[in-house]
């Protein structure tokens, strides 16, 4: 288990090396000059350009300015200033990254809830109408576009029927005094419910889908027949046979599938007008801001290489075979 | 594909042929002349021609195709004005003061052209732009990004993939670790990033046939969206280069590249198809997903992204110019995905589907 430990968490280190280097190489590239954008876009002076160049450190090569970021990054444990707004990036994504998060955590809740409770009844009543109607949800879960359905609900519940907010985001934790925003825990919930059926549709789709196909697969192995056989209770059979078996490729594919959701967040968050990661990405490629992109990718980065490694030690932790192989 | 279907299918596919041919053609039972030898392609499309469904999608494909090269067109002839030209000006299209784009069939004098020209959908934005014609045209454009960027990721994910399991080794470890690189990327932030720095370079080659920003996303998606495939081909290749016939092919002194040709090639052909119909799907919803941020098809050009982009400006007014572009989607992709599994269950009826 140590050994495994050990090289899953160097992969880990290389991996965020290439990915941030290839991310750098790339912003490197970019047509923008960020001392431009500091100075003030078109008005930019040559006084202004020059210490700007010589502060943002883009006159020296490449490798160097790489060098200089991941010493920044791994050392200071900072990930620069934003070129538009001076702000540090740091505390830009403290406050965005925790909106990110309630929608991927509460939408990942909604979709286990939806994907379990329909998976595995469709999967124990194949060709009922519930199975049916299931199987066209699935149909349309995969195929209509989540922007589009984000525009839908927040039409229809939002501006027709005015059950929930269309827009904007509650803190958890009660709003800033004076900000007059709404805060505390119901308008959080109250705020995200739209945007997690959003989010939550596309894969619970997806999980319906395949955890059905894995409850019918478990439900004609030997050893159900053998419990049956032997004449345990058909809830016993169900609970400590087959889901115990069925389940087991969902919890890695869950933690596989919360670090892809963080991307996928992008879209809800802008449909909703969230202020999280997305969104802040968003507004900084609209604001030439590609240092706060920079930031957004690297911290996602970290995160989905995080989540990752923890879903490969809890597998191998539960499954011997994988460790051993 | 009903189960009572599938099991007919699964009946001639396999011990009932003769049986079943011979019903068919009318001849008695057992008449050894009325049996004939069917090929493996005859009997995927035996299969797949009973799947309705399947049949249905493959039909509104090509009426899908059919519309956005030839019918778009036609339809700009018809309808007197471009999908580009902008009719700000006319007070019957965009209201003022409110800047409102005009409803459903709307008629106005083309100032261009001093005729009564109609639009069928009414104003796509506060320009006055023809919504229908904006739909036809961003068919043309979403069917491209999406077609062509299913082919370049199945070149590379069926080469370096391919390679991978057949050759083993080296090769297999780099190509295996690129893999898993790739798959590391924060996938959708990396390629919106990268089309908001290096896009607007790439915007500007067309190669005189393709609009805007269409060769920019093939090419992002192509290089990031190889690692699935390759995945899918690596796992194919391992289990056939352990077969028996590969194993007589190599001991005949047959080289490697006619063993590829002529055994592993042909085995990779169907989960190909299969699979390339799905990721179509997949790369449509992404299309439209990215032009929405503002980062993909240029918003000069129309596509069915951009005109979802623009909808919500009018959100309260003009509900329906939200409704247009995603039910273009929704039809194409569930056109794509139905014909991918209906596909799948011709390739391989025991595959079980629904």
């Amino acid at each position: 288990m140590f050994r495994y430990l050990i090289r899953r968490i160097l992969w880990a280190i290389f991996l965020f090396l290439v990915i941030t280097f290839v991310t750098f190489v790339i912003f490197f590239m970019a047509p923008n000059n960020p001392a431009r954008a500091m100075c003030g876009g078109d008005q930019a002076g040559p006084v202004c350009l020059k210490t700007a160049t010589e502060k943002l450190g883009l006159d020296k090569p490449l490798p160097v300015q790489y060098g200089l970021f991941l010493k920044r990054l791994v050392w200071e444990h900072s990930l620069g200033t934003s070129y538009a707004t001076s702000q540090s990036i740091n505390e830009t994504i403290k406050q965005a990254a925790p909106v990110t998060a309630s929608l991927v955590f509460g939408g990942a809740v909604c979709w286990m809830i939806i994907g379990l409770s329909v998976g595995i009844f469709s999967a124990l009543r194949p060709r009922s109408l519930i199975d049916r109607a299931a199987m066209v949800f699935v149909l349309i879960g995969v195929s209509a576009h989540p922007v589009w359905i984000g525009l839908i609900f927040s039409y229809v519940f939002g501006v027709r029927l005015h059950i929930t907010p269309i827009a904007n985001y509650a803190n958890f934790f009660g709003a800033p005094p004076d900000s007059g925003l709404p805060g505390g825990p119901v308008q959080w919930a109250y705020h995200m419910i739209l945007p997690w059926m959003t989010f939550a549709i596309l894969f619970a789709a997806l999980y319906v889908r395949m955890i059905r196909a894995n409850v019918m697969e478990t439900l004609n192995e030997d050893y159900v027949r053998t419990a049956r056989a032997k004449g345990a209770p058909e809830q016993r059979i169900l609970f400590s046979h087959v889901l115990r078996n069925a389940l087991l490729p969902v919890v890695t594919m869950l933690g596989m599938d919360i670090g892809v959701a963080l991307g996928g967040a992008i879209f809800t968050e802008y449909v909703y007008q969230l202020p999280g990661l997305g969104r802040t990405s968003v507004i900084a490629i609209q604001a030439e801001d590609l240092a706060t992109l920079e930031g957004v990718v690297v911290f996602a980065t970290i995160a989905i290489l995080f989540f990752n490694l923890i879903v490969d030690l809890l597998y191998a932790w539960i499954d011997p075979r994988i460790r051993l192989s | 594909m009903s189960q009572t279907e599938q099991d007919q299918v699964v009946v001639s596919g396999a011990a009932g042929l003769g049986a079943a041919v011979a019903t068919e053609s009318g001849s008695e039972l057992g008449d050894p002349a009325a049996v004939q030898a069917r090929g493996y392609w005859e009997l995927v499309w035996r299969r797949f021609r009973r799947d309705k469904v399947a049949i249905a999608s493959a039909i509104f494909i090509v009426f899908l195709i059919s519309v956005a090269f030839a019918g778009a067109p036609i339809a700009k002839h018809y309808s007197g004005h471009g999908p580009n030209d902008i009719f700000a000006a006319s007070p019957e299209i965009v209201k003022l003061p409110s800047l409102l784009p005009a409803g459903p069939w709307t008629h106005f004098q083309n100032p261009n052209t001093g005729k009564e020209n109609v639009m069928v959908l009414g104003a796509a934005n506060r320009l006055g732009q023809d919504e229908f014609l904006r739909l036809l045209y961003g068919a043309r454009v979403s069917l491209e990004v999406a077609i062509l960027s299913t082919i370049g990721v199945m070149i590379l994910g069926v080469i370096l993939g391919a390679s991978a399991g057949y050759f083993r080794g080296t090769t297999d470890t780099v190509i295996s670790r690129l893999t898993e690189i790739t798959m590391a990327f924060p996938l959708l932030l990396f390629v919106i990033a990268l089309a908001a720095t290096v896009g607007p370079r790439l915007n500007a080659i067309t190669l005189g046939f393709f609009p805007q920003g269409v060769v920019t996303l093939v090419l992002i998606f192509s290089i990031f969206g190889w690692f699935y495939p390759a995945r899918i081909m690596r796992a194919q290749v391992l289990s056939i280069r352990e077969k028996e016939y590969v194993e007589a092919a190599r001991m005949i002194g047959a080289s490697d590249a006619r063993i590829i040709r002529s055994h592993v090639i042909p085995h990779l052909i169907a989960p190909m198809i299969v699979y390339s119909t799905l990721i179509v799907a997949s790369y449509v919803l992404f299309e439209a997903g990215l032009s929405f941020l503002g980062v993909g098809i240029p918003l000069t050009v129309p596509s069915w992204g951009n005109l979802l982009s623009s909808a919500p400006e009018y959100y309260t007014t003009r509900p329906l110019l939200m409704l247009w572009p995603g039910l273009a989607v929704l039809m194409t992709t569930l056109a794509f995905n139905l014909l991918g599994d209906g596909l799948r269950d011709a390739f391989d009826p025991r595959s079980g589907g629904r």
